[in-house]
């Protein structure tokens, strides 16, 4: 089948290329990319490992096919921040022992920031509701409430 | 994922006629919440992908308290369960869409997906009954309105032909007086499939006899399951403990749950009994506060 | 005497902490070489059959495929972590044994093509008869599956002290049967190798391994490639639990499709296949016998288990023996009979997993122990309070408990969870939500164990090294599973040397670079790669030392490090900066700054193979959790609302890494294991291959939690701390369990506890009644 040109706006940063049809928005991060701080821990959208912003909303890139995702803008775990300039989920997260063997971490993050952008204030409930899609298997969870909560604070 | 063609019609006539000259080779895309996931797992594999999230007249939320509710099908269920008219006028359908999967999948799945996609334990499907849906369907050659409770044929079956497109959701206005809920029944509190869901409207009159009783259940046959005995059973009445018990064993007997990976057909058996009490029960409480 | 440690006992956040939030840690599935293919493997739908023919041809032919293989491709030995067990093989050639074994492999430009290539390979069995379940599987004339006689692997029994005589002096007496199910380990990132062999003959290997050292030694002796031709890099993992633990055939795999196709290749399990074909939590068929006093002290203990072995050897016998050890020694008791069949079937086979059978083992020891306390009308903290092990004394079975803080450990949960108090509550029989609370103890080795490959094999080994600019590298062999090891270890170093934790420089897993050590498993890290450290970082400290002291003038045992200075006790104005020294000793005395450390584990030892009497390992930890649970009666729906946690871990190096692996422990494993996970196997083929249904914890399902740090010191331990990794998990499930009993007064003595099997148990228990 032909190839498709698409053109995505990643982490602000614009990108035309051809793609299978086929091709996920998580295997076009990962793979075209090179962006890997995009995890995939099941590519059927039930880990929430793949979480990405896309038009504003968090999804998981592995449902998500390259071509629907022309002309949309995206944000992964590498437009959050870098080391000169942290974002502060980053460092909360850091500091409080909410990151472990950190492949749930990229996505905790974009899910959580998500939500701050959303709602500045949120409850525990909320927090949880949002972030019920992201899987840990180390943590436990209760340190990255804490963390999020702790940038709620500030 | 199997190889396929990929179009994205700008406009309802075009995906129509798409539709026609594909047919049972063709998927429509909304969310892919579903779709994406059945291609990966080789359930389905479609030669064309039409995705409809550029036709503009299928994304939609209309209320008015004469008119009631009109929904087009690619509103997301996250967007569908905060949107003020429903969640004032329809509450069951909002908690029914908040039930489904995780906050992802809520954000790019859709009503008209989770309708077309037609699994036994949709959620919304079982509170759409109950408020008396009825679905527009757009085909090559005319347009034409059903039911939603005569929508399904079986597990993942609808009755939607080859050239159809789902066009429009919509739930009439409520009487006075009426109430109802959605209640999932899961392991986890979260990505679950129901073992079982029941959804209930109940309407009385002001001395608290039930004049009109909605009930319709997930999880529990081939296809969203009403239960017209029950409701029968229950107008005319005046809701009470007895008359709850009486009709949630109604619903028992309309049921037939199966075993599978989430329960046995014993457990749901009990289980329908359960959640329909409590759900009209519920139902009644917020009635009459 | 409580010391007063410059950074030791600190809550540190983990090195790797921010490399891992922005995205930047590379996962094997990260990891890019030029050239790299992507491989797959083509597994059986059969739980048993022979395997008469295999055509590769159009796999080959197809554009893009770079290598095909099968069995003919590869050395055809067989494997297994020890390989006096071994009886795996990289791709199978006589038979397959389980659904998901593997037959063939190929390597292709992309995913989709390597697809296409699998699907186009024609396998012709034979199919055989199968069996699932251990029991028929036993019997005289179930269906081979090995070439032995039967499908017993080992049948092992202990005694220890006189276990029919303990029983006669019983004043009570409880059995019952248990089970534990087959368990996935959900590790979030799928098990991948990465592999390049080039034309020199040296195979370099990026692998998902707990165990990089083993594992190269492993690939060496399967694949005949000398050992220093061999290199292993342990990736960051996206979890392990044990999972990781020796050689997979995918390791092998990716080796013999990189020689074959002379390219890179990287084979990366789908979650699919990391449910159907990994391995799994032994699952363990367990009836229990125990007999106490009148005043609750326990007497005699006696199990039966039959282990589900499953299609293949890991390390069966060593977890359902470290399983029966635990009769004798949580508690001491005195009289202890176990009797342990392990047996082949055509299921998916087991492997480590967090807590190494003593999850299993504790689930029915520790519901038994509260049966027991019910009959005496006894409080189940006090029966545990007369039963637990006390410091400084010998198991009946040899095990030397030193340091153990188990009494201060229920004291602690008691006393928070305001137990006494609960369990006086009225509990309001009609009631539709109902609360309980419950309690369970453990034991567990907190510093490895010298069972698996030789006589006397725990080792770990370190090296510190100081460079002319200050900055310190440690190279240990040890592995960073997420566990938090790395940030341990360099806090040691920086304790030690009185420097920062910035200064440090950990390189670990790397076989090429990084002295010996066995890996991180049984919760040993913190122990025996903290001891090797320890030393190295001392024997560093020792060579800045002497050049310091001529250069102050001083003799050697008067001098402290610390804040980066090296200076006279008493006397921190008068000093020479650890970067002088280093650069002093390097450039005007010829002898780089280079400290070693070996840590042999001395004080355990390999436990006598006949009878399995002797001390096997060299510290223990212990813990006491409680739960609180509220029971939904109509549903049987089981809300876990608080734990409390009190955890004996010798000493918490960094207590934020330790609430950590407790909370993680829990509520991610521990809640799972008891209220939700199974991994259901019809025929052989799991049929819950995915997260939805499969379950595990989700973050609207936590707890509250409260985490308590006992600390014993330990003797032998690095600053006196001893292993918490395993631990956290291992009392989770019966403290559950009994809480529910409290709530509701049922037993699900059959796991998961899930809400059918309550409901079920609740309505049976009414019906008796009236």
């Amino acid at each position: 089948m032909a190839k498709v040109t698409i053109t995505i706006y990643v982490n602000g940063e614009s990108y035309e290329t051809l793609v299978k049809p086929s091709t996920t928005l998580l295997d076009f991060l990962r793979d075209h990319l090179f962006l890997t701080g995009t995890k995939k821990g099941c590519n059927t959208g039930e880990c929430g490992a793949c979480t990405v912003i896309l038009d504003g909303k968090v999804v998981n890139a592995c449902l998500v096919l390259a071509v629907d995702a022309s002309g949309s803008h995206v944000t992964t775990v590498e437009g959050l921040g870098d080391a000169e300039h942290p974002h502060l989920l980053q460092v909360a997260f850091a500091e409080h022992g909410a990151i472990q063997c950190g492949y749930c971490t990229p996505g905790m993050l974009i899910s959580s920031k998500a939500l701050l952008d959303r709602n500045p204030n949120p409850s525990e409930a909320e927090i949880k509701m949002t972030l019920a899609g992201n899987l840990c298997r180390c943590g436990g969870y209760l340190k990255i409430i804490e963390a999020i909560k702790s940038v709620v604070k500030t | 994922m199997k190889e396929f063609q990929y179009v994205m019609p700008a406009t309802l006539e075009e995906a129509v006629s798409l539709t026609a000259q594909y047919g049972m080779k063709s998927a429509l895309l909304a969310g892919g919440t579903d779709l994406i996931v059945q291609m990966k797992r080789g359930l389905k594999s479609p030669s064309c992908i039409i995705n409809l999230k550029r036709i503009r007249e299928l994304k939609y939320i209309c209320y008015s308290p004469e008119k009631g509710l009109s929904i087009g099908p690619l509103i997301a269920h996250n967007e569908l369960s905060e949107h003020r008219a429903i969640v004032e006028n329809y509450p069951l359908l909002a908690e029914a869409a908040r039930t489904i999967g995780t906050f992802q999948i809520r954000e790019r799945g859709t009503i008209g997906g989770n309708i077309c996609n037609a699994s036994p334990a949709a959620d919304t499907i079982p509170p759409l009954i109950c408020l008396g849906a009825k679905l527009r369907l757009q085909g090559s050659a005319e347009e034409r309105t059903t039911g939603i409770e005569d929508f399904f044929e079986g597990p993942q079956k609808t009755r939607l032909k080859p050239d159809e497109v789902l066009t429009q959701i919509e739930i009439p206005i409520l009487p006075p007086c009426t109430g109802g809920i959605y209640l999932k029944l899961g392991v986890r509190k979260a990505l679950e499939v129901a073992i079982v869901g029941v959804a209930t409207l109940l309407t009385l009159d002001d001395q608290k006899t039930c004049v009109g009783a909605r009930i319709a259940l997930a999880s529990v046959a081939p296809i969203p399951l009403p239960c017209h005995r029950a409701e029968a059973a229950l107008v005319g009445e005046k809701i009470g403990d007895k008359v709850i018990d009486q009709a949630a064993k109604e619903v028992q007997e309309e049921a037939v749950p199966i075993s599978d990976l989430r329960g046995t057909a014993e457990y749901r058996r009990e289980m329908i009994y359960v959640l329909t009490k409590r759900a009209l029960n519920e139902a009644f409480k917020r009635i009459v506060g | 005497m409580v010391e007063a440690y410059h950074i030791i006992g600190k809550k540190v956040p983990r090195l790797d902490a921010l490399s891992k939030a922005m995205g930047d840690l590379k996962y094997v599935s990260d990891l890019y070489l030029p050239g790299v293919l992507v491989g797959r493997v083509l597994r059986s739908p059969l739980p048993h059959g022979k395997i008469l023919h295999i055509d590769i041809s159009k796999a080959v032919r197809l554009s893009g495929v770079k290598a095909a293989i099968t069995a003919e491709d590869t050395p055809r030995k067989k494997f297994c972590m020890n390989p006096t067990w071994a009886n795996n093989m990289i791709l199978q050639d006589e038979k397959v044994r389980y659904v998901g074994d593997q037959v063939a492999a190929v390597a292709a430009i992309d995913e989709d093509t390597a697809s296409e290539a699998i699907s186009l390979i024609k396998v012709d069995y034979e199919p055989l008869p199968a069996v699932f379940d251990p029991e028929e599987a036993m019997k005289p004339g179930a269906p081979k599956i090995h070439r032995e006689e039967n499908n017993i692997v080992v049948h092992s029994v202990r005694n220890f002290g006189d276990v029919e005589r303990g029983f006669r002096e019983a004043d009570y007496i409880c059995e019952g049967n248990f089970y534990s199910p087959a368990i996935a380990h959900c590790c979030l990132e799928p098990r991948g190798c990465l592999a390049s062999y080039d034309l020199s003959g040296n195979l370099r290997v990026w692998a998902t391994t707990q165990t990089p050292h083993p594992l190269r030694e492993e690939l060496s002796e399967v694949l005949g490639i000398p050992q220093n031709k061999v290199s292993v890099f342990q990736a960051p993992m996206g979890g392990a639990f044990g999972a990781r633990m020796g050689m997979d055939p995918i390791d092998g795999i990716a080796a013999i499709l990189s020689m074959k196709s002379q390219r890179p290749v990287k084979v990366v399990n789908t979650r699919e296949e990391e449910f159907l074909s990994s391995r799994i939590r032994y699952p363990m068929n367990i009836w229990i016998k125990s007999g106490t006093k009148k005043d609750g002290r326990l007497v005699a203990r006696e199990i039966k288990v039959i282990t589900d072995n499953g299609a293949y050897n890991h390390e069966g016998q060593y977890i359902m023996g470290n399983a029966g050890s635990k009769l004798a020694q949580l508690y001491a008791v005195p009289n202890i009979r176990y009797n342990g069949f392990l047996v082949y079937t055509n299921n998916v086979y087991g492997g480590a997993f967090r807590g190494y059978g003593n999850p299993q083992i504790t689930y029915a020891m520790e519901i038994q122990l509260d049966q027991i306390a019910e009959a005496l009308q006894m409080d189940p903290a006090e029966i545990r309070m007369i039963n637990a092990n006390k410091p400084n004394s010998v198991t009946a079975s040899g095990c030397e408990i030193g340091s153990c803080g188990l009494i201060e450990c229920i004291k602690t949960v008691a006393e928070n969870s305001k137990w006494e108090e609960k369990k006086r509550a009225r509990k309001e029989e009609r009631s539709l939500l109902r609360r309980g609370i419950g309690m369970a103890c453990m034991i567990h080795g907190g510093s490895g164990v010298k069972f698996f490959w030789g006589k006397d094999c725990n080792f770990s080994s370190a090296i510190v090294k100081i460079n002319t600019d200050g900055s310190i590298d440690l190279l240990t062999g040890s592995a960073e599973l997420g566990q938090g090891s790395n940030t341990t270890l360099a806090m040691i170093v920086a304790e030690v040397l009185g420097v920062s934790l910035s200064n440090i420089n950990i390189i670990n897993g790397d076989t090429d670079t990084t002295p010996a050590c066995l890996g991180a498993w049984g919760s040993r890290q913190t122990f025996t790669a903290g001891n090797a450290t320890q030393y190295a970082a001392m024997e560093a400290r020792k060579m800045l030392f002497e050049v310091a002291s001529e250069l102050l003038e001083a003799r050697v045992q008067d001098l402290e490090a610390k804040s980066g200075n090296i200076f006279v006790r008493g006397t921190p104005e008068k000093y020479v900066t650890v970067k002088q020294a280093a650069a002093e000793s390097w450039r005007n005395r010829g002898n780089p700054i280079i400290g070693k450390g070996v840590n042999v584990d001395p004080w355990s030892i390999q436990p006598d193979l006949k009878t399995g009497y002797g001390n096997v390992s060299s510290a223990y930890a212990f813990a006491a959790q409680a739960a609180e649970v509220e029971v939904d009666t109509e549903t049987g729906f089981v809300n876990v609302i608080h734990f409390w946690c009190a955890h004996d871990v010798g000493k918490a190096i960094n207590p934020l890494g330790a609430e950590c692996q407790i909370e993680g422990g829990v509520i991610s494993m521990g809640l799972g294991y008891a209220l939700m996970e199974n991994l259901i196997l019809h025929g052989g083929k799991a049929q819950n291959t995915n997260f939805t249904d499969y379950k595990i914890p989700t973050m609207l399902d936590t707890c509250q939690i409260k985490t308590y740090f006992i600390e014993s010191l330990d003797e032998h331990g690095p600053f006196g701390a001893k292993g918490v990794g395993e631990p956290a998990m291992i009392p989770s499930a019966a403290a559950i369990a009994n809480a529910i009993y409290d709530a509701v007064g049922i037993w699900v003595t059959e796991l998961p506890i899930t809400p059918e099997k309550v409901l079920k148990a609740i309505n049976e228990k009414q019906k008796s009644k009236g």
